[in-house]
């Protein structure tokens, strides 16, 4: 937990010291007459967090009992978390080229087969009808359009399903 | 006193379509499931859904969104008592006793004890809000840019003097959310600030699409962690057992009254909120109560069941109370409301008892209105949410995940969205393990442009002099309370200094 501690903390000073730099592409002082400039807020917050991260990084090094407590509870703790972050971001990548509809199917499919160990009749059922559900909602009933994937498939998607 | 009355007898007229019922019964059954299952709750079902709210009319929308916040806060005790692990963070206490009520087999009377403790926590809670609302939002109509301001401060100022074990970590998420709401677009010169470059992030950062990673995704990698094999604990439930269990509660009377009271003011605060109400008021009613029931707390006392209910409904009703009178949020849930209010058009503050009174009556009799419709639905279909608790985590956790993914998208259509879902997932989850608070991050985010609104617009008017902030009547004495506030939690250190200068 310390180690994860003190990279949390040295991630934020870095974080900071980036805004800092960026924050400088607008005023950060104090314009005459108006009050504070467009890069007043940023720079100052940023510079009071980096100090209090500065704190914290400091309270990490200097403690007489450091917590032995590991940051994830076991390896196959580490494990499920991976899976769950792993899964989504291989489902964002997924919508990207097939869309948010073929990708969540494809997304839920796996997960309930592969990490869940569901039967496959369960997981058919489920990946068919949240996809449909979603579209239901967001596409038929509130007329957001989600992501269809690439140009091609988008095309295609409105040639047989008008919004 | 008798207009107040008039006012919420013509709410009652708006409120009860048949249009607006359905909205507030769709609400709270899905609030009550969302609050059933560990990992969801009223925060993410409220951001997950609001979308959801942009083609209704804003009084049936905020109707909708309320009867979740409602049923989010019964359903927490479901999982909590028949699992031992809260459905939200707010029935954590209800779990200390609910949970070894279930194990002697007394599960239905704790279900249905903490669903009249919610409906009585919930009720006295918004005879509180009724009678208070009016005068307060009458007093800040009074407010111009450099009070608002001055509560803004108080309210970041809560946070730092409620703060939990670490006052570094939580001034760190306070500020950081002050940080991300800065991003975007410069409101006074219109330039880009902070977007490192990244045209996508001209846009701002969206508070829905921080909820929904921080609470929904976030909390099911956690949840995930756990592997926990849920144990579902069967009541044996019979409907005779409403009326028995209602009539043995009635004696906890001075606990449940407790637990409404106090609740109610806890919730009102930014910075506490329904979780440590329920922990505060759990406390409250064990130290008050004859010695020889004391040690009844935590082996299965009915009593610890109704007081911790009592206190979060009460609680959630209170955090109403600054959001609409002043427009600051006083919980992470309430901040996605406020964020609902503005993408509807309407300007929470003061002003909405003025100009949208028919909005404002309306969204009060649905309370009273919604919290019957909660605790009727929670008496009558306990055994359909206690069958959702059976329903495997590796079924809900891709479908919560798809469902957040795709409301992250829908706010402003921007594919970039769905990525920072994921990375405030990281964000929340990583913070969570290391007790960085996340619930001031939120806050800040929604209040941030708000602040710096008023910032900006009080030192135009004096032109760049700072003084107006403490020169003022009304901003000084918020500002000094503020400043007391800040300094609470380094009193013990100072104090410290101190006493080791004269031992030494």
């Amino acid at each position: 937990m310390r180690k994860a501690d003190i990279i949390t903390a040295a991630l934020i000073i870095v974080w900071c010291i980036i805004s800092m730099i960026e924050a400088t592409k607008l005023k950060i002082g104090w314009v005459r007459n108006v009050g504070p400039g467009g890069g007043f807020l940023p720079f100052w917050l940023c510079f009071l967090i980096g100090i209090f991260a500065l704190i914290v990084l400091l309270q990490l090094i200097m403690t007489k009992e450091p917590s032995t407590e590991p940051f994830f509870k076991d390896r196959a703790g580490f494990l499920a978390v991976m899976k769950v972050l792993g899964t989504a971001a291989g489902a964002v990548v997924l919508y990207t080229f097939i869309g948010a509809y073929f990708g969540s199917m494809v997304y839920i499919a796996f997960y309930m087969l592969y990490v869940g160990k569901r039967s496959k009749l369960q997981t058919a059922i489920v990946s068919i009808m949240v996809p449909f559900g979603i579209w239901l909602m967001f596409e038929y009933m509130l007329k957001i359009p989600l992501p269809k994937g690439i140009e091609a498939l988008d095309e295609l998607w409105y040639r047989f399903i008008p919004l | 006193m008798l207009e107040i009355f008039n006012l919420l007898m013509d709410g009652f007229g708006i409120a009860l379509t048949p249009y607006n019922i359905f909205c507030m019964v769709i609400g709270v059954t899905l609030g009550t499931v969302f609050g059933c299952i560990p990992g969801l709750g009223p925060t993410n079902g409220t951001a997950i859904l609001l979308p959801v709210t942009f083609v209704i009319p804003p009084t049936s929308a905020i109707i909708f969104l309320a009867g979740i916040y409602y049923g989010g806060c019964y359903g927490g005790a479901i999982a909590s008592i028949c699992l031992n692990i809260p459905g939200t963070p707010m029935a954590a206490a209800t779990a200390i006793d609910g949970y070894p009520m279930a194990k002697k087999g007394e599960g239905a009377p704790a279900l249905i004890a903490a669903a009249w403790g919610s409906f009585w926590g919930g009720t006295v809670a918004m005879v509180l809000f009724t009678l208070f609302a009016p005068p307060l939002a009458d007093f800040a109509l009074r407010f111009g840019p450099p009070e608002y301001f001055a509560i803004m401060m108080l309210a970041f100022a809560t946070f730092a003097g409620l703060a939990g074990r670490n006052i570094w970590k939580t001034l760190i998420t306070t500020i950081m959310g002050l940080v991300f709401s800065t991003m975007g677009i410069d409101i006074v010169t219109g330039n880009p600030r902070l977007t490192y470059g990244i045209l996508e992030l001209m846009n701002g950062i969206s508070f829905l699409v921080a909820v929904v990673g921080l609470w929904g995704v976030g909390e099911i990698m956690a949840t995930a962690e756990l592997s926990l094999e849920f144990k579902v604990l069967q009541p044996d439930f019979h409907y005779i057992e409403i009326w028995r269990t209602g009539k043995r509660i009635l004696k906890y009377f001075k606990a449940s009254m407790i637990g409404s009271v106090v609740g109610f003011f806890v919730g009102t605060l930014p910075a506490a909120g329904a979780t440590p109400a329920s922990f505060i008021c759990y406390g409250l009613a064990k130290s008050t109560a004859p010695i020889e029931r004391q040690k009844l707390f935590g082996t299965g006392h009915i009593e610890g069941v109704v007081t911790p209910e009592c206190a979060n409904n009460a609680a959630s009703t209170g955090s109403m109370l600054p959001l609409f009178t002043l427009g600051v949020p006083g919980s992470p849930t309430a901040a996605v409301l406020l964020g609902g209010l503005m993408i509807w058009g309407l300007q929470p503050g003061p002003l909405l008892f003025v100009e949208e009174q028919e909005f404002v009556w309306g969204l009060i009799a649905s309370l009273y209105a919604g919290n019957l419709v909660a605790v009727l639905l929670n008496l009558f279909a306990i055994p359909i949410f206690v069958s959702i608790l059976r329903v495997p985590f590796t079924i809900l956790a891709p479908v919560i995940v798809v469902l957040c993914l795709v409301s992250g998208y829908a706010m402003n259509n921007l594919f970039f969205e769905i990525w920072q879902v994921l990375i405030f997932a990281v964000i929340g989850y990583t913070f969570k393990k290391l007790d960085y608070p996340l619930a001031p991050l939120i806050l800040a985010l929604v209040l941030g442009p708000m602040t710096e609104r008023a910032l900006r617009q009080s030192l135009i008017i004096t032109r760049g002099d700072p003084t107006i902030f403490f020169t003022r009547p009304m901003s000084g004495t918020i500002m000094a309370i503020s400043v007391i506030l800040f300094l609470v939690p380094f009193l013990p250190m100072i104090f410290a200094k101190f006493k080791k200068k004269e031992t030494g």
